[in-house]
């Protein structure tokens, strides 16, 4: 029962740790007068993955119990979503689009779509959390032996290159 | 009122899938495009073959920041909107979601490792190339991940019904099927294709605006010339999967063949039918050419092969019959976009000066993006014609939607700022090409 739930905290733990940082970071950047680019680069966006692989596991760790996830996280989760696609659209404009000076209430708006997704994205993890040890759910376990050694396979391919980036980065 | 949910909650998955299709499309292909300029900048030491190497996995770069917001978008609707399908199947199709995260990661961090290694001495041009073949790798086998899950929405295999209970589960049957093989090979032979005939679009651009003497020198030309020639493989190969694929839905969902062929009558002789359309009553009427025993022979290779016809099955079981026109249009589409691209390769066969034209261009500019509707419309055919079916002969689409009916609400502020994303992109794309050293 618990092993889909373990599966899940696990990676959305670290993208939430990460993704305070970048909350940190925007706020900084928010704060500053001039607009220097002082953020995260684009290849962070890797960390992001972090979060589509928490959501997968956890639909289909517990797919046979969906209708009763969704109904409790709905709320949470789509806003946290939609929040994401704003950061994104912000992101995108703010580091690839402007040349050089643009209003300083985008840099804001983009502090406060990190904050908020952390929050409702906390929110997320509790009611996962939650609805475990509530409704104790099925976990669809057949998939472990499969599952585990794929992710052996892929942390030997991953380990060596993101060990590089991040030894590389200024 | 459950109408409304399942049909607003239908727009909404299309909308977003439309938009990460789009996406995801030039994800595939840059890749490859981009190891191969920097091959042939190698091979030639060409420092123009480099930099277009260069701007375009920026142009990756871009498209990956908005490939993972709209990917995370899917990835909710998917399982929030549709949980009946998961639940159904889950136990058996779950295995493919878990590996394209695998897939995903991989695709993610070897990007990275590409993008920070291009002006780094100690690597090595072929060891940045294996990076490049890494993202190629980890993108192609993501795909072909959520290609079976769609295979297997389409003919689900790899279980049995035991008292109302899915039993004897087998996970890699249900994976491996030949529906996967087929739709991954011509999906992603689309993909291809479509997006190779962009460049080849921008590209044409680029040769029209330039002021050079001898077009045929610049290397916005050899661009163009190597993109189409690439195009013409693709497109044969593209007819050959077209037709396996035509057999396979002959075979396993002729209901959905029935309607994108408009079979009204079951039996041998079968005749292709390009225009027409199929009233309510599902009645070919209106315009149509007929040629007798095409479809036939396309699915047996003989004119007395036996084709299911949509007489089999009643009304409410069809899919919507507009897919017949949806055919006709994409089928129209990729008559114009062969015509184009194998008169300009006659043209540099023959060495003519007409393929250079600023006319012949325009025409190369505007059928260039038809190949991106071309793959839309495709999806759109397989997903529609399996209607009314969510996973076919096992869930109804009305069943496997959500039980809250939030989705009326506020469910369209995805379509809304994925229009936003789309146009922030486009700007950031287009802002990265106008730097022709792609810094």
């Amino acid at each position: 029962m618990y092993s889909g739930l373990v599966l899940f905290l696990i990676p959305v733990s670290i993208y939430i740790l990460l993704f305070i940082y970048e909350t940190y970071l925007s706020f900084k950047k928010a704060l500053r007068k001039d607009h220097k680019r002082n953020y995260v680069e684009a290849t962070w966006e890797m960390t992001h993955t972090l979060l589509i692989i928490s959501l997968i596991l956890l639909f289909v760790f517990y797919s046979r119990s969906l209708n009763e996830l969704s109904s409790a996280i709905f709320a949470p989760i789509f806003i946290a979503g939609t929040l994401l696609l704003i950061r994104g659209i912000l992101y995108t404009y703010i580091f690839y689009v402007v040349k050089k000076t643009y209003s300083k209430y985008l840099d804001w708006l983009f502090f406060f779509t990190h904050l908020f997704t952390l929050v409702f994205l906390s929110i997320v993890t509790f009611k996962v959390i939650q609805f475990v040890i509530n409704s104790h759910p099925i976990a669809n376990t057949n998939f472990l032996p499969y599952f585990i050694p794929g992710e052996i396979l892929t942390l030997a391919l991953i380990l060596g290159p993101m060990y590089f980036i991040y030894r590389i980065k200024e | 009122m459950h109408g409304n949910i399942v049909n607003a909650s239908r727009v909404l998955m299309g909308d977003s899938l439309g938009f990460h299709i789009l996406i995801l499309m030039f994800g595939l292909t840059l890749p490859i495009l981009c190891i191969w300029f920097e091959y042939l900048s190698k091979k030639r030491n060409d420092e123009k073959l480099l930099n277009l190497a260069k701007l375009w996995s920026k142009v990756m770069t871009i498209l990956v920041i908005a490939g993972v917001m709209s990917g995370t978008v899917v990835a909710l609707q998917f399982s929030l909107v549709w949980p009946g399908i998961l639940k159904f199947g889950g136990q058996v199709i779950g295995l493919p979601f878990l590996f394209e995260s695998y897939a995903f990661i991989i695709e993610a961090v070897f990007l990275a490792l590409y993008m920070y290694t291009w002006n780094k001495e100690k690597i090595s041009r072929n060891l940045h190339m294996f990076f490049g073949s890494m993202v190629v790798l980890g993108g192609t086998l993501s795909a072909f991940c959520i290609t079976t899950v769609n295979a297997w929405m389409n003919l689900p295999k790899g279980f049995d019904i035991v008292g109302g209970k899915l039993e004897n589960i087998q996970v890699w049957k249900a994976m491996f099927s030949d529906t996967a093989i087929i739709e991954f090979a011509h999906s992603m032979l689309g993909y291809y294709l479509a997006v190779i005939m962009v460049m080849a679009s921008i590209y044409a651009i680029k040769l029209r605006k330039e002021r050079v003497i001898d077009r045929q020198r610049s290397v916005n030309f050899f661009v163009v010339k190597k993109m189409i020639i690439l195009s013409g493989i693709l497109i044969l190969l593209s007819i050959i999967t077209g037709s396996i694929s035509a057999k396979y839905l002959a075979n396993n969902e002729p209901i959905k063949l029935a309607q994108i062929e408009a079979v009204t009558k079951s039996g041998a002789h079968s005749s292709y039918v390009f225009g027409g359309i199929l009233d309510s009553n599902g009645k070919l009427v209106g315009p149509r050419i007929v040629i007798p025993n095409a479809l036939s022979l396309l699915v047996g290779e003989s004119p007395n092969t036996f084709v299911k016809g949509l007489d089999v099955v009643p009304l409410s079981n069809r899919p919507p019959s507009y897919i017949h026109s949806l055919f006709d249009i994409k089928m129209t589409m990729v008559g114009i976009l062969s015509l184009v691209i194998f008169v300009f390769i006659y043209g540099v066969y023959k060495k003519s000066k007409f393929i250079l034209k600023d006319n012949y261009l325009k025409i190369l500019i505007l059928v260039g993006f038809f190949g991106l509707v071309i793959v839309e419309l495709g999806w759109m055919l397989t997903e529609i014609g399996r209607q009314p079916w969510a996973i076919n002969g096992y869930l109804k689409t009305q069943d496997a939607i959500t039980k809250t009916n939030n989705i009326t609400s506020y469910g369209y502020i995805f379509p809304f700022f994925f229009v936003i994303l789309f146009i922030v992109t486009y700007l950031a794309v287009r802002r990265v090409t106008r730097d022709p050293k792609g810094n």
